[in-house]
């Protein structure tokens, strides 16, 4: 807009239009002058000219600058009508946290009018209304972008990102807000529809169960042994399919934030001990040497919750093992990282092609070539431990090459003041 | 308690024990009255929380497996009037259900459940197991 200002060059036709007044005023002097009556009449002639001058000039800028006060107001007619069609909330501000500017989707958002907000300073505010807006404007965005505040009742998903923006020489700041809350409650729909078809499918699953297990245990009368061997491979199938609708019943609930978690005191060695413990039979099975890379002297225990870091360090461990050809060998360590406990878990195994890394942790996905070396497998392990890490304030993370082997690592806060506060529902693009 | 057994030197006396289930799918309830009859318990049954209730009042088990989904009365609510019942509320009541997410089994022993079992995650045996257990810390 500027640069549009500039080409009408009003600034060089006022220049023009005081030269020519000093002309107009030289030469009526020259006129009034009685010293000089001899070119009194050339005098008049050029008085006339510059004044005729100084008025074209005048008129002409004065048409330019008219033009170009008429095409700024175009520009921001055509500016604000863009920035009020706009279905993400925009609050600007200054570096005091007073209101600028509030486009039409943040007024619905807030409630609150634009003519109200503008230049109040909110953190007096008692007004729960503008409580909000201040806790919206004063929201950090670097930590997670979720905001949920409640509003006539209804609990409303906001998705913050923040942006400083700068103009005449001063710093301001911008707040997107998208609102989810459509979008979370589809998420709880959905959430609660793989909840009920789970339990749902539970009771039929503890029927075969059940009956599979009175055959089996030959309370019904003897098999021969190669119906007990068809029964057994039912009966495993069918613990497979349980497993699975636990881990979408976990899944459903890691979305909506009621996975529910039980944080206190715990030993982590007792709790890694236990995990191989039970994943021993299972690396002997496939011939895979176990092996514990313990370093003395950490401190294990602190707070964390036991049962979930059980699951994460199981899923990591059997992952390792499955993924693992015979003969190979998987390797767990922890050790201390400044305020944390770090674990890793490694192995000789297929390793995770370059093209699907990104994809590791998201729900339902299994590579190629996991696919490919073992025909089960949800792909819902990994989604699942890496949200239960991240409940605990600490992240997860893997280095692989392919053919060669792949380790995971997490690490979770050894001071529980590190936890955060409460479990949240996953914003849209962790719930992917 | 009006207890049928008194305590002997027998430790297996408590097989004896009178177990009430309360579950509304037909093919698990015959399951598991099957079994727990082969394993020497006088079991009874009830298909809904109003049933087991009233059967539970008159009979007076020795323990109660208790469904939580249920038609009509739900087995929370179930599990709360017989707590409330004094006849009733010494007897340990185990959960058997197909719930199992973290608030519900809180909510269960909050209310007094003994124990929680997610159904699809036990056989028959592993449930008698459990029940003998906790009959014999009773009656220990």
């Amino acid at each position: 807009m500027k640069d549009r200002i500039r080409s009408s060059g009003p600034v060089e036709t006022w220049f023009l239009i005081f030269i020519s007044i000093l002309i107009f005023i030289f030469f009526a002097i020259l006129i009034v002058s009685p010293a000089l009556s001899e070119i009194r009449s050339t005098s008049t002639l050029a008085l006339f000219v510059s004044g005729a001058l100084m008025l074209v000039l005048f008129v002409r800028n004065s048409a330019k600058l008219l033009k170009a006060s008429s095409d700024l107001t175009k520009e921001r007619d055509h500016m604000a009508s863009i920035f009020n069609v706009l279905t993400d909330g925009i609050v600007e501000y200054d570096s005091n946290n007073r209101i600028i500017l509030v486009n039409p989707k943040a007024e619905e958002i807030f409630g609150v009018k634009n003519e109200k907000l503008r230049g109040l300073d909110l953190s007096k505010e008692e007004n729960s209304r503008l409580k909000t807006v201040y806790e919206i404007v004063t929201f950090d965005s670097s930590k997670g972008r979720q905001f949920i505040f409640e509003m006539n009742g209804e609990k409303i998903f906001l998705e913050i990102s923040t942006a400083s923006v700068s103009y005449t020489g001063e710093k301001k700041f911008v707040k997107i807000l998208r609102d989810q809350t459509r979008f979370m409650e589809l998420q709880r729909i959905k959430s609660e529809f793989i909840s009920v078809a789970a339990h749902q499918l539970r009771t039929p699953l503890s029927a075969i169960k059940w009956a599979l297990k009175i055959l089996l245990d030959g309370e019904s009368g003897d098999l021969e042994p190669s119906q007990k061997g068809f029964v057994e491979k039912a009966y495993i199938s069918n613990d497979r399919m349980i497993e699975l609708v636990s881990d979408l019943l976990d899944v459903s609930r890691i979305e909506e934030g009621r996975f529910g978690y039980e944080f206190k005191e715990a030993d982590f060695k007792e709790v890694l001990g236990g995990v191989i413990r039970s994943s021993e039979i299972r690396a002997k099975e496939r011939t895979i040497k176990l092996e514990l890379k313990e370093i003395k002297g950490i401190l294990t225990k602190f707070t964390f919750d036991p049962q979930r870091i059980q699951i994460v360090l199981s899923n990591l461990v059997d992952n390792a093992i499955k993924y693992t050809p015979p003969g190979g060998l998987v390797s767990i360590g922890y050790r201390q990282n400044g305020a944390f406990l770090e674990v890793s878990v490694s192995d000789s195994g297929i390793g995770i092609p370059d093209n699907h890394r990104r994809r590791v942790f998201s729900k339902f996905f299994r590579a190629d070539n996991a696919v490919k070396f073992q025909t089960e497998g949800s792909g819902l392990g990994l989604f699942i431990a890496k949200n239960i890490v991240k409940r605990h304030g600490g992240s997860m993370w893997f280095s692989s090459e392919l053919g060669k082997g792949s380790t995971f690592y997490f690490n979770i806060p050894l001071k529980k003041e590190f936890i955060p506060a409460d479990e949240r529902p996953l914003e849209s693009l962790e719930a992917i | 308690m009006n207890d049928p057994i008194e305590f002997r030197p027998n430790e297996n006396e408590f097989l004896k024990s009178k177990i009430l289930i309360i579950e509304d799918d037909k093919f698990l309830r015959d399951l598991l009255s099957q079994k727990l009859s082969r394993e020497g318990f006088k079991v009874t049954a009830a298909v809904d929380g109003e049933e087991g209730f009233k059967s539970a009042v008159e009979d007076a088990p020795d323990l109660i497996l208790l469904d939580l989904v249920l038609p009509g009365i739900d087995g929370f609510s179930i599990l709360e009037r017989i707590k409330k019942e004094a006849k009733l509320s010494s007897v340990p009541v185990l959960i058997l259900s197909n719930l199992g997410q973290k608030e519900d089994v809180d909510r269960a022993l909050a209310l007094g459940a003994v124990d929680f079992m997610i159904k699809a995650n036990f056989t028959p045996g592993e449930i008698s197991e459990r029940i003998k257990s906790i009959l014999k810390k009773k009656y220990l």
